[in-house]
Formats: C-alpha cells, structure tokens, sequence
C-alpha cells in the first residue's frame, strides 16, 4: 500500500502535481473525444439519411409502377458508398420492391425486414429506414445497413492519441513539478536541517535562511527569533553557571581559609595565654614561699582572668568549628566513673566560689560508656559551672544513671532559674537569658549551645526544665555506644559472615565435598544466615552439639558414615531429634529419607531458591517485630512490606512524617524505616518530633533515601538514626538483602535492649 | 630528688615550666627538639621526660616512638603534653608509646600527680 505520509515533501509535490495535471488531462481528452465521437456519428447518420432521400426520391416512380428493376437499378448507385452494406426498398405494405448487397458480402440469410422509420444499431451495425414520400402520401421505405468500423478506427485513435497525451503531458508535468516543488519544499527542508543541526550540536548560533516572504518565510522569521532566544537564555545560564560555581568555590575557599585561620589563631592565642596563665601562677606561688602576701590576690586576677579568656576563646573556636561542621568526634571506651570524679574535682573550686554544696550520686551500675570522652567532659563541665555560676549559697546535684541503652547525666541546682522566654533561648548561641546576665555573670553564652551540640552529635540530647527562682535541672542523654557518624553513611557493606545474628539463624552445612560447602556457606550468607560446616558424620555430630543449628543441610553421600546413619544418629538423640534436617543427595530417595526423619528432600544440584525457600520455612522468626515502613510512595512501601513479612516481621505503613507518627502513638514499633522527601512532614522533622518524646527516642531508624546527604543533612541525622542506605547506590536485590540484615539486627538489638530494661527495673 | 628532661621549643612555656619543677625540687634538664630529646634521654638518662608534641626537626611522637625503641630509654617513662585538646590526640599519643598524657595549659598539680604517678611505678 502506497502511504502518502510517509514520503517527503518532495515526492508529495510532485505526486499532487502530476495527479492533479494527469486527471485533468485524462478528464478533457475524454470529453473531446466523446464529443468527436459523437459528431462524426451524427454527421454520419446526416449523410446516410439524405442519401436514403435521395433515393427515394430517384425510386418514387418504381414504387409507382412496382418497378422492380428500376428499383434495383437506383440502388446500384449505392456502389460508390462503400460503407454500405446493404440497402432495400420497401412499398408502402412493407413489402420488398428492389435490394442491394454489395460486392463480396455473404448474402442475406434471411431479407431485411421494414421497421420503423429512424434509425438503430444492431449486431455493430446502424440500420436506417427512411420514408420515402411524395408530398403527404408515403410510398414506401428506403432501408441501409451501413457497416461502422469507420467509427470504431476513430475510437481507436483516438485512445491512442490520447494516451500518448496523457504520457507525453505527465512526463513534462513531472519534470516541471520536480523543479517547481523546490520552491516550496526548499526551505521547508532547509529549515529542517537547522533544526537538526541545532538539537544534534546544541548550537543555538546557527539561524534558518529566508528565501520568500510566505507563510514559510514567517516560519523562518519565528524559528529564527526563538533560537535568539534560546541562545541568550543558554549564554545567560552559562554565565550563572559559572558564576555559581565560582561564587561556591570562593566560599569553599573563604570556609577553608576561615578553618586555618581559626586553627592558626587558637594556637597563636593559646601560646602567650598560656605564658600569662602559667608565669601568673608562679608568681603566686613564688609570692607565697618568699612571703610577699600582699601580691597574691592580684597575681589571682591576673590568672583567674587569662583563665577566663582562654575559655572565652575555647567556646569561640569551638563554636565557628561547629559551625564550619569541622567538629569531629574522637570516640573511644571509657570508664564513667573516673570521667565523673574527675571532672567534678575540677568544678569543686568554682561550685565552692558562690558558697554552694555539691552532691554527686553515682549509680553503681554506671560501667564503661563508648564516646568522644573530651566532648563528654566538656558537655558536664559547661553544665557543673553554669550552675554554680548562677546558684549562691545553694545545692547543686549531679546524678549519673544507665537508662538501658542511654546513659543519663542530670545537674540540678537551687539556683535563680529560668522563666519560660528565657528557657525558649536557653541552647542558642551568643545568648544568655539576658544582656544583664553577661555583665553580672560572664561568659559567652556558648556553652550550652555547644554542650547541646556535642551532645546531639553523639545521639544524644540535653533538656532542662526550669522554674524562675527555683532552680534549673539540666539532662544529658548520650547512648551508652555512641555510632559514628562518619561511619553513618557508607559504602555497600553486607554483614561479614562472623557478625550475622547467630541465634535461631544457623544452618549446619555437612558435606564431605569442600567445595559443595563453599558454596553452600557463601550463598546461605548472602541470603543472611549463620554457616557452620561439617565435612563428615561424627564432625557434623559434634558440631550439633556445639553450635545448636536452626536447620541442617545434609549430604547423602559422604564416606564412612553416609548421610542417612547421621540422620538416624541425630533422631535418636533427644537434644538433637527436633531440629530440622534437609536431605541434599543425588539419589531422589525421598520416601526412604522422610521415613528416617528428615524434613525436607532435596536433589542435587539444589536449587537456591528452593533451598532458601526451605530453610526460611524450618526456621522459627528469629526475633519476632513490628516495623514501621515511612515512605509517600507506595511501590516502594509494598516492596518493603513484602520483603518485611516474607522475614517473618509484621509491617505497618505511613505515607507520611505527620501519618507515622499517628501509627507509633497507637503502637511503638521495634524499628522505623524511613524516607526522608515527602510531602506534609519529610523526614528530619519527623525524626525530630520522634526524638521529642522519651519513650521513643530508643526506636531505632534507618533511612532510605535518593536523597544526596549535605553535610547539614548529616548533622541533624547524626546519632538519631542507625544507618543511611542511599536507594541509588543499589540494585533492588542488594538492597533487599542489606536491608534484611539489618533489620534483623536493629530488631533483635532493640529488643534485647528492651529486656534488659525490665530485667534493670 | 628526681631528674625531668623537659622537651619544649616555647621558650617561655620552657622557661616556666622549668622554674615551677625545679621549685618543686626536681632535677630539670631540656630539650628543645626531637632529635636532642632522643640524644639527651640516652646522655642525661632521666627518670621521667615530659614531650611536648609539636617540635622541630622531629616531632614529639616521633621522638617518643624512638626513645621507646631503644633498649637504654624504653623503661623512661613519657608524659605527652599537647596544647591541642583533642581526643584524638591522647590515642595518638599512647599509641606512640607515651605512659600518658596532659593538655596545656599544664595545671601544676594536675600534671604533678601524673608525674608521681609514673615517678613511684616500679621499673619493669
């Protein structure tokens, strides 16, 4: 089928062109020759009737005397006219008076036969009968039958001639329509070029030619004005471009500039502060060994001021490193005790300098905490002198406890207190309560918003509640293992195979082939299960009891003592009779197999899946645990559901921050699985929120996002969630199976945590 | 009484924290790099050396890897003091085999006690 779309513009022009001159053509030359036709048939009948007339008139007196031969003689005249075959006269009855048969014709098989005047074709012939009269008074009939292949040859002629018209125009038509349509398809195919040279080089620079003022021509014009603009708005965004990423490197540059000059300027600070501090102190205690009392409240000054200003400077440096997120944490194993003791030793002067008395409780079960031990410090520090700062004659009280997973420190005073605005402003920098509290009492007012943020990048928190004139409580929450944040983020890292939850979770391999059991372990801690292996019968007997397995994969053919007596050994024995064993042979004997005990029948080579399928069956859920799945799409929330309960875990979901946290306040889950870009609350402030509410704090979080990280982002996710999977870094199935070890290990964790807790209380 | 080898290219802090040692009654020779606190703990032989970490030539934690490499000075305990007060810094510094470790600006009877400390431990 010929289809007229899919040609160019050219070959459409020039096929309309032809088309459109080909009919017009074939329509007037069939007209002209119907109407040639039809003349010379008329012109035709014309003479033949005026020569039937005229022989009539030349036999009206043979019909008068029946004369036959005169008759017949008349006719003979008929001889020039060699297109007639064949004549009569009729009398006026109808009867044959004289015939004519011209020369070579077959003769008549029967005679002609008088019929109405006029004339007919009949057989390919035209007949004509015309009266023959005298006046009113007919006398009787002229009949010719006259042969036609004179018309025929001008039918055929004419056809002729008018085919090689119609050929000989087409031809001449196609020659000027394949010149002509250029005048409309050139710039049509001009302008398309342009088109292409500009999508295929982005060049915008390149414009359209004009050839003609049309409709095409003011296509050109607009095509033209539109690459104008796209190339001022490409040459404008370029220029931004550019001047952005310059901006960001110079910003990069004054940030990295700023942290070295910081650097720099702690250490060229520090230096002569030290001296000041240090040669003040000597001078005090040379003062008092040569007796010179009078100097040493003075030299006291000099020290207690450079001591001032080195902690001003310390909250200063510490504060910009924050602020240029250069803070880092240092973390390492502690004992709290001495980490206590000794920073309440150093706050013993200060909190004595006001009259004040100073409790300190330790919980007795306080143990080792892993943190930033400086951090730590420093955070209790700021928090023991702002209370003796602003607590005269008064109690402050120190509390440490181990809240199961959190360790809590709480510095209590019976000082001036904080009204509600006050608190509002409490951790933000560069503010104390109010402008008067600097003079009466001095400081930077920095010390709390760092305390808040060493104790917020550990995972931790500090709150304080407060009651204008009666004192202010102070808590620290830090997790007694503090994760690292650096370590947050990481690469792909699938659970080593000695860090894979062991309990509920182990399947014994037994196989006398080492490379069977290779593979076997490598692929069944892939899918995330503990491996043991046993390379005999009485190995894989021993290790029974030595590792207690989930599940046991065994293999028939082992020498020595086959599968099928390591079957029956292990259903003899008690301790051993109910774990499940899966047969892997190559011999399908299952019937025999199930009669001696074992659960499952497998024929080598196995079949992961299946083989996965089984295992996942045989074991019981290794920790039972709700999860919550937060994420405002919902392919993605059935693929994790999905995975979720194929583990044996029931699976809430949100769509949103805002909806999930309507779900944990009916139901706390073991573990959250959070997206952070979503609509109505995203995943920081629902993060935030959750951290709000005590009870809560302790349910672990793991985000999944697409979301590339900033380093802002990072610091409000630090120490609040477990871990960070980005969703791009991984293929579905990798993921899967990260994701399934890890909240393995988050439930198990957080419920071990839980118990523990009760066991505590 | 006991001899400190002091090492400390700060001439003040040097100075300062030499008069209060020898007031206290100490012994104080010093240092002023990393490759004469290597020297002078072979030469002097004192009982106790306190590393500043940041010194010429060689640093103090590369001074303290190699006092405590050599048979002669690898029983000298090493008191690291470092005007960074940095955590990583302390792990840094025990891992270069320092017995242990002060911040500046020296509290005198912070680091007094360490001293003692380290002074009354028995030889291995």
């Amino acid at each position: 089928m010929f289809d007229f779309r899919q040609h160019s513009i050219k070959a459409k022009l020039t096929l309309l062109t032809m088309l459109t001159s080909g009919v017009a053509l074939l329509i007037s030359v069939t007209l002209f020759g119907f109407n040639d036709v039809r003349t010379f048939r008329t012109s035709m009948v014309r003479d033949l009737q005026t020569l039937a007339d005229v022989i009539g008139h030349n036999s009206a007196s043979a019909l008068d005397f029946d004369d036959e031969a005169s008759a017949a003689k008349t006719l003979t005249s008929l001889e020039h006219k060699p297109s007639i075959l064949t004549a009569a006269i009729f009398d006026k009855d109808g009867k044959i008076l004289a015939t004519y048969m011209r020369a070579g014709q077959p003769t008549a098989a029967h005679a002609p036969v008088r019929e109405a005047d006029g004339y007919r074709y009949a057989s390919g012939r035209l007949q004509v009968f015309r009266p023959i009269q005298r006046g009113a008074e007919r006398l009787g009939t002229v009949y010719f039958q006259v042969d036609m292949s004179d018309l025929r040859l001008l039918i055929t002629r004419y056809v002729t001639v008018g085919i090689v018209i119609l050929v000989g125009a087409l031809l001449v038509a196609f020659v000027l329509a394949a010149r002509l349509q250029q005048v409309i398809s050139k710039p049509i195919l001009d302008l398309a070029q342009t088109t292409r040279v500009v999508s295929e080089n982005k060049n915008y620079s390149v414009r359209a030619v004009k050839q003609s003022n049309d409709e095409i021509g003011f296509l050109i014009d607009r095509f033209n004005e539109m690459l104008g603009q796209m190339e001022r708005h490409e040459k404008e965004l370029t220029e931004v471009n550019v001047q952005l990423r310059q901006s960001q490197e110079e910003a990069l540059a004054a940030t990295e500039a700023k942290s070295q000059f910081l650097a720099n300027m702690s250490h060229e600070l520090r230096t002569p502060l030290n001296a000041i501090i240090g040669y003040s102190e000597m001078l005090e205690e040379e003062a008092a060994d040569s007796g010179n009392a009078d100097a040493i409240p003075d030299l006291k000054k000099i020290n207690g001021a450079g001591k001032h200003l080195l902690a001003l400077i310390n909250d200063i440096l510490d504060i910009s490193k924050i602020e240029a997120g250069k803070m880092e944490l240092y973390l390492e194993t502690f004992d709290l005790k001495p980490m206590l003791e000794d920073v309440v030793s150093t706050t013993r002067l200060l909190v004595q300098k006001k009259s004040n008395k100073l409790e300190v409780r330790l919980s007795p079960d306080l143990g080792a905490m892993r943190a930033d031990l400086t951090k730590v410090r420093q955070a209790l520090f700021n928090l023991l002198s702002n209370a003796s700062k602003f607590t005269e004659h008064g109690t402050i009280t120190l509390d440490a406890a181990r809240d199961g997973v959190w360790i809590v420190l709480q510095v209590r005073d019976t000082g001036i207190g904080m009204s509600r605005e006050q608190l509002g402003r409490m951790f933000q920098a560069f503010s104390q309560a109010d402008a008067s509290t600097v003079r009466k009492y001095g400081g930077t007012g920095l010390g709390l918003a760092i305390t808040r943020h060493f104790c917020r990048m550990m995972g931790g928190d500090v709150t304080v509640a407060s009651e204008a004139g009666k004192g202010s409580t102070f808590t620290i929450r830090l997790p007694a293992e503090v994760i690292d944040p650096a370590k947050l983020v990481e690469e792909k890292a699938p659970l080593a195979p000695d860090q894979l939850p062991k309990e509920g979770n182990t399947v014994l391999v037994v196989d006398d082939d080492p490379s069977a059991r290779d593979l076997l372990q490598r692929f069944l801690n892939k899918e995330g299960f503990h491996v043991e292996c046993a390379s005999s019968g009485p190995e894989a007997l021993a290790a029974v009891k030595r590792v207690r397995p989930t599940v046991i994969t065994l293999d028939v053919m082992m020498p020595g003592m086959d599968g099928w007596s390591v079957l029956t050994k292990l259903k003899e024995d008690s301790l051993s009779a109910d774990i499940p064993v899966v047969m892997l042979t190559i011999v399908d004997d299952k019937h025999f197999g199930h009669a001696l005990g074992a659960t499952e029948y497998l024929t080598k080579p196995v079949d992961r899946e299946r083989l996965t399928a089984v295992i996942r069956k045989l074991r019981k859920p290794a920790v039972p645990g709700q999860v919550l799945v937060v994420d405002d799409s919902p392919e993605v929330r059935e693929l994790l559901v999905h995975m979720l309960e194929r583990q044996g875990w029931t699976a809430t979901t949100a769509e949103d921050g805002r909806a999930a946290l309507d779900v944990v306040a009916v139901k706390k889950p073991d573990l959250i699985l959070l997206d952070l870009m979503m609509p109505r609350m995203d995943g920081f402030e629902f993060v935030s929120e959750l951290r709000k509410r005590l009870d809560w704090r302790a349910i672990p979080i793991i985000v999944i996002t697409a979301k590339t990280l900033t380093n802002e982002d990072r610091l409000l996710l630090q120490g609040h969630v477990q871990k960070v999977i980005q969703k791009g870094d991984f293929n579905h199935n990798e993921l899967l199976v990260e994701l399934r070890d890890l909240v393995a290990e988050c439930v198990q964790r957080s419920r071990t945590a839980e118990t523990g807790q009760h066991v505590q209380i | 009484m006991p001899k400190i080898l002091l090492v400390e290219d700060n001439e003040m802090n040097r100075d300062m924290l030499s008069r209060r040692l020898l007031r206290k009654g100490y012994e104080v020779v010093m240092a002023t790099d990393g490759a004469q606190a290597v020297a002078m703990a072979q030469s002097e032989a004192p009982e106790l050396i306190l590393m500043d970490m940041s010194l010429p030539v060689f640093d103090g934690w590369e001074a303290t890897r190699r006092i405590k490499a050599a048979p002669e000075t690898k029983t000298i305990p090493v008191i690291a003091l470092t005007a960074h007060a940095m955590a990583g810094d302390r792990e840094k510094s025990l891992e270069a085999g320092c017995d242990d470790y002060d911040t500046k600006p020296i509290e005198l009877e912070r680091l007094l006690g360490k001293m003692e400390t380290l002074l009354n431990r028995k030889p291995l």
